[in-house]
């Protein structure tokens, strides 16, 4: 068979998803914005931000520890997708960023998404090239430096969007201690209790990824955020169905899934 | 932004090769896709290098300058140094090398982690708190599953293990799949953004 | 009162917390514990894999979470390199993943095994998710040289396997993402997958075990105390589940206290 056995109906189904996702870009390019609820954290970013200015004190930002590829990588992207905004939103205000990284392979992205929010905001005289800084790619060692980072520093806002694991406890714990306004999100679902104990806001599962559209205001993502809904309720609508025929004995559609 | 054109077009190419390697294998992908993760590959460990570069270029500055605790930065590119050295010019099996793996990075690491139990019971004491019925129901779902991981529970009453097993069985999984699936199609709607040009993220930023 | 315990300090539940965990050490109890059905399904399978089987272990973790996965790997390797017959190919990608994979072969020294023939150190991929799949396509592409810097053509261990295709079975010992093994290895070409991962990202790898994607899963600690358990080979981990039982409970005092005190001052503020 040409497609390959046991990834057919995943083929199919990455087409159909492809075009719908498609079809709302399509509309959305045509005008159609479509409507996305809010997100408390976000609007909190300026806030923070003016309290950091007011403060004379720097904005701690992270756009997780996961690397570019895999899994995770959708959420590297949000996070640096998000620190475009703040990063404006800084050089705006003139108050002092920090951001911190864990991947080699984010360092330069970061870098150069600070560095054109600057100058996006016509304030690169303000852009200071040790804002971007690599810590280590070693789990612990990147979480030992945030946390000396925040303590030496006292950062005035922490922010903390991506995807983090066990050392997401260790930098909010720190940012509470220390009193800075936390928002933080995630993905990683395993991150998010710690996070809902530490931070100010919390950014739960996909918000993560819509904040990136929201924060971007850009009605195409936005669009493709409407189309990936659409590819939500068919994954729920084959749950159901296929549940309800397993229970009464018909497995066609399971036979299906796996062909 | 026309001078990403070139960028998009080949994130395309390499996407799409990528895709049709793994669902399509009668059009003999396999070793195009090997060569293009071969370069993945290769890309990640010339970052390394880069990241390298931040890191003395910044501690560098701290320690000329003089700014305060520089005496860190300077140990910090001391052991960096002292790494690179030895384990390019001895190996990493070289003794040297694996005394401060062994006797300064792993004691370190293990106690950054360790110390994430005195963190989880300040967080747990101020935050678990069963404000709503929601919360009180995730409050008694952890604590059963608390009692069940750890043997002192099974002391208790012998059923909580299994109590423990079924709520990490059954409600647990059901989440997570939800979750899962949601994560999926984010990350694949993502996957279509960055492949027609509209996530820019990897370009420094920027909107179609 | 209520207002005092809603504020404790910090410090004194960190000391109670390391009372917890270094009183059990020091005087053990030996609380028995029984054997999780997910540990015992990695034993079982490793215990029936027939003589001159190849199988891969990924050792992925960093030191942060060696505490929990070390063990594991210990009691995992103890098993197939004094009990076993079959061949090993060690990988990474994780950085200091080869370092615990030397730090592991010195300390289950002793066995009959040749280095080249029964096993093999195929050292670190950079790359992640994309490292594995180039492992997973070609071994000889992806490590050319083993970690000694011999070329792996030159050893007898490789002259059957090419790909991931040629693996009767993989192991991964990870704080990460398990499931980039599943996509990878287990789901790209069928081989049977289990890991070895710390207890937070269990909850998150559970319906991998479910659907079958992984034969089997050790959780954390405990984990690596039951399959030392069940390969009869008592270690550190058994050793340190006196230490787990304290801390969770001391944990869960904490918590009973947070919401007494909350209660109790939410009735103050309502009277009020």
């Amino acid at each position: 068979m040409f497609i390959a056995s046991g990834r057919v109906f995943t083929f199919f189904m990455l087409i159909l998803l492809a075009i719908i996702i498609a079809y709302y870009i399509k509309r959305s390019r045509e005008g159609y914005v479509p409507t996305i609820r809010p997100i408390a954290g976000l609007d909190a970013i300026e806030e923070a931000v003016g309290r950091a200015t007011e403060m004379g004190r720097p904005v701690h930002y992270t756009p997780g520890i996961g690397a570019l590829n895999g899994a995770t990588a959708a959420m590297t992207f949000a996070g640096l997708e998000i620190l475009s905004v703040v990063a404006r939103t800084i050089a705006r205000y003139g108050a002092n960023l920090i951001v911190t990284i864990r991947q080699p392979t984010v360092l330069p992205l970061a870098e150069e998404v600070v560095k054109q929010a600057y100058m996006a905001e016509g304030a690169i005289e303000l852009y200071n090239p040790d804002t971007v800084r690599y810590l280590s790619q070693e789990q612990f060692a990147y979480a030992a430096g945030v946390l000396g980072l925040l303590h030496r520093e006292k950062a005035a806002a922490n922010i903390l969007l991506g995807a983090f694991w066990a050392e997401s406890l260790v930098v909010a714990e720190t940012g509470n201690s220390i009193g800075a306004i936390q928002i933080a999100g995630t993905a990683r679902l395993t991150q998010i209790p710690f996070f809902a104990a530490a931070c100010d806001y919390v950014l739960i599962g996909e918000e993560l990824y819509a904040a990136s559209a929201i924060c971007s205001k850009n009605p195409i993502k936005l669009g493709s955020i409407a189309g990936q809904d659409i590819g939500k309720i068919i994954a729920v609508g084959l749950l159901v169905c296929g549940a309800l025929l397993e229970t009464v004995g018909i497995s066609w559609l399971t036979q299906l899934l796996v062909k | 932004m026309k001078s990403s054109t070139p960028v998009i077009v080949l994130t395309f190419i390499v996407g799409i090769l990528i895709i049709a390697e793994f669902f399509l294998p009668g059009l003999n992908l396999a070793n195009a896709s090997n060569e293009v993760q071969n370069w993945g590959v290769v890309i990640a460990a010339f970052a390394l290098g880069l990241a390298a570069v931040n890191l003395v270029r910044i501690h560098g500055r701290r320690i000329i300058l003089r700014r305060s605790e520089w005496w860190n930065s300077a140990l910090l590119l001391f052991f960096l140094f002292y790494m690179i050295v030895v384990g390019i010019i001895a190996g990493t099996d070289y003794i040297a090398y694996e005394f401060a793996f062994q006797n300064v990075m792993t004691p370190l690491g293990a106690t950054m982690y360790a110390m994430l139990s005195f963190w989880i019971a300040s967080a747990a004491y101020r935050a678990f708190v069963a404000r709503s019925i929601e919360a009180s129901i995730l409050l008694i779902s952890a604590a059963i599953v608390m009692l069940g991981n750890a043997p002192i529970g099974e002391a208790i009453w012998a059923r909580f293990p299994a109590l423990g097993s079924w709520i990490m069985d059954i409600p647990n999984t059901a989440a997570m799949r939800g979750i899962m699936i949601g994560a999926a199609i984010g990350a694949i709607a993502l996957g279509i953004r960055v492949m027609v040009g509209i996530e820019r993220g990897y370009l420094g930023g920027g909107n179609e | 009162m209520l207002t005092k315990l809603q504020n404790i300090d910090k410090r004194i539940i960190y000391i109670l917390v390391l009372l917890a965990i270094i009183i059990p050490l020091v005087s053990p109890m030996g609380i028995p514990f029984s054997i999780n059905a997910t540990t015992q399904a990695v034993f079982d399978k490793i215990d029936s894999l027939p003589d001159g089987s190849t199988i891969a272990i990924g050792i992925d973790y960093s030191p942060g979470a060696a505490p929990q996965i070390h063990p594991q790997a210990k009691a995992v390797l103890n098993h197939l390199f004094y009990s076993k017959n079959v061949k090993i190919l060690f990988t990474s990608i994780a950085t200091t993943g080869p370092m615990f994979t030397n730090q592991l072969l010195d300390e289950i020294a002793g066995h009959d095994k040749v280095y080249g023939t029964d096993y093999i150190h195929l050292g670190y991929l950079p790359g992640v998710e994309t490292a594995i799949s180039a492992f997973a396509k070609d071994f000889y592409k992806a490590f050319p040289v083993d970690e000694t810097g011999g070329n792996i053509a030159d050893f007898p261990i490789m002259k059957d396997v090419k790909s991931a295709a040629d693996l009767d079975a993989m192991l991964v010992f990870t704080a990460s993402e398990p499931s980039q093994y599943v996509r990878q290895i287990q789901g790209a070409y069928g081989v049977p997958l289990a890991v070895g991962i710390n207890s937070v990202i269990v909850s998150t790898n559970m319906p991998y075990v479910n659907s079958g994607q992984m034969f089997g899963l050790m959780n954390g600690l405990r984990g690596a105390a039951e399959y030392e358990v069940l390969s009869e080979r008592p270690s550190e981990a058994t050793a340190s589940m006196d230490a787990l039982s304290f801390t969770h409970m001391i944990v869960l005092a904490f918590i009973i206290i947070g919401n007494i005190s909350w209660f109790g001052t939410r009735k103050d503020k309502e009277g009020v």
